[in-house]
């Protein structure tokens, strides 16, 4: 068996009063006075009041509250917030939100950990060293990014304007609490989207080159666990269908963390960076024309996909030279169902792009991380076809 | 204090000697280089003993430079010299060994994926096709491997201020 290495250390508390658990886990990480971080969405949502009334309840200060984390997490906002954690002696961090929040917090627990005051110093793949612990508890309020179990953290760079990846296990929170409270305001369009990048980050993981046989196990409970639950949330959620979309998108979390994605989040990222489309939309959008292309070099990852996609019975009754391309039609029917129930757009066009923009994104995709580990080579001239057949 | 793995050392100096060859002859990989800002700074590496090679990038053309690793813009180290050699020897891709957590990148992830493509097309000229076909598709060379082989050996590439 080829090398690899395998890390999550997070401890992950989901279910039924999970967020109650909160206290114990700060005294456990020996944490009194905890930095919160969140965004004007979620406190203004009153999921944020929700973690607070907790903490007060059992005296812990929240007087140490930060709620301007802007959209895209950026290297000023973290060499600020990382400062005022120290003027107002804190001695850990609770992120409470999505993407940004977290990746943010990431930040500041780096800068703080490594003794440094700028993020830029920090920047690399697997450079940094053990720092002092800074406690740090997770809190995600969407059902998409898993970014509480991942050893990534997405920056910009707000003098080039470029999102910069920071790889580093030393990114990995200590705890990350799943409860239903945190995620029962989200809109059902953020909950399809969200979804869908959780569904994106697992087949990608599934397929990419730096996959492992523990990856893989997380990978497709989370991809048998969106495409059971995603549908029936969308109807008529309960807090079952709910928390397993919460834990669906953990799991792919912790499985794209040590596999790495691929050619989908390679195009997105520069889609969301040059056109401004949300993420996880730009996620469902490319991840059918991506798997195309991918096809002859991962036919046997997605022929097996097709199992936790379409389940035993579906699967059996598949020729073996058909699976892979009945997975995929198989994704390409499933996204459309949920554009059904919640009207998502699945075309460049809805967001507004234009053929034009095709180069500059094709440019930016062949310079992110995420394209080295895809298993096919992708350049400018192939990334652009992908584009053309999205729009 | 830690010594240098003689073999690795040959070919880092092989491959950087090439890329300060190929970026003057191959439009490509010169315009992959262009994209980095002037005085950009590289290393390459194996711990335990850090930087063996620096190179620098001034008025669009490559050098092999003096220590500089006080403000390297892009240093990529290898965690051990076996696997440095199987990489620089095309018996696995640098793609390969950035999945098997080989290799640290200190600086930024894009700029390294853009010296992931010139070493990829740098091989293509250093290795024979057989020898790379497996994880690198086939390119038009636009010199000679043979000239690129003879400037390796006689060419000049340091730096003088």
């Amino acid at each position: 068996m080829s090398y690899f290495e395998f890390i999550n250390s997070v401890k992950i508390c989901a279910g039924e009063n999970a967020l109650d658990n909160i206290v114990y886990e700060l005294s456990f990480l020996k944490c009194s006075r905890p930095l919160i971080l969140s965004d004007s969405g979620v406190f203004n949502a009153g999921v944020l009041d929700k973690v607070i009334d907790i903490l007060k309840k059992s005296d812990i200060p929240t007087d140490a509250v930060f709620t301007d984390i802007p959209a895209d997490s950026s290297v000023l906002i973290i060499n600020y917030i990382a400062k005022i954690y120290s003027d107002k002696s804190c001695d850990g961090i609770i992120a409470c939100g999505g993407g940004s929040v977290i990746d943010t917090a990431k930040g500041v627990r780096l800068v703080l950990a490594q003794q440094g005051e700028d993020i830029l110093a920090l920047k690399g793949n697997e450079i940094i060293k053990k720092g002092t612990h800074i406690p740090f508890i997770v809190l995600p309020t969407t059902c998409g990014t898993g970014s509480e179990c991942t050893a990534v953290a997405v920056i910009k760079n707000h003098e080039t304007g470029i999102k910069m990846e920071y790889i580093s296990s030393e990114l990995l929170p200590d705890t990350a609490i799943i409860d239903v409270r945190l995620t029962e305001t989200l809109p059902k369009k953020l909950i399809a989207s969200s979804a869908l990048d959780a569904l994106v980050h697992s087949i990608e993981a599934f397929s990419s080159a730096q996959k492992n046989p523990i990856s893989d196990v997380y990978a497709t409970t989370a991809i048998k666990m969106i495409v059971e639950n995603l549908p029936i949330t969308l109807k008529n959620p309960t807090k079952e269908t709910r928390t397993n979309l919460a834990l669906a998108s953990t799991l792919a979390g912790i499985a794209f963390s040590n596999a790495m994605v691929g050619l989908v989040h390679a195009i997105g990222h520069a889609c969301g960076g040059e056109c401004g489309i949300p993420h996880g939309n730009a996620m469902a959008i490319l991840l059918p024309e991506c798997m195309k292309y991918n096809l002859d070099s991962c036919k046997n990852d997605y022929s097996e996909l097709l199992l936790y996609l379409a389940g035993a019975e579906s699967y059996a009754n598949t020729p073996r030279e058909m699976r892979a391309i009945k997975a995929i039609e198989f994704i390409e029917n499933f996204e459309n169902e949920i554009k059904e129930l919640c009207s998502l757009g699945l075309k460049l066009s809805d967001y507004g792009v234009t053929s034009e923009q095709f180069p500059a994104i094709a440019q930016k995709a062949i310079n992110d991380g995420a394209i080295i580990v895809n298993r096919k080579n992708a350049g400018v001239e192939e990334i652009i076809e992908i584009l053309k057949k999205c729009l | 204090m830690a010594k240098r793995d003689f073999l690795c050392n040959i070919i880092f100096n092989v491959l950087s000697r090439g890329l300060c060859v190929l970026n003057k002859k191959d439009s490509i990989i010169r315009q992959e280089f262009n994209a980095l800002p002037d005085n950009y700074t590289i290393s390459l590496g194996i711990l335990p003993v850090g930087d063996y090679i620096y190179l620098l990038k001034r008025d669009g053309k490559l050098f092999i430079s003096k220590d500089f690793s006080d403000k390297v813009d892009l240093a990529i180290t290898f965690k051990n010299a076996k696997n440095t050699r199987k990489v620089m020897l095309a018996r696995s891709s640098v793609a390969e060994s950035f999945c098997r957590h080989d290799l640290l990148v200190s600086g930024d992830i894009a700029e390294a994926m853009v010296l992931v493509r010139v070493i990829n097309r740098a091989e293509k000229y250093l290795f024979p096709h057989f020898m790379t076909k497996r994880f690198l598709p086939k390119i038009k060379k636009e010199y000679s491997s043979i000239f690129l082989y003879f400037r390796i050996l006689f060419g000049r590439f340091k730096y003088k201020d």
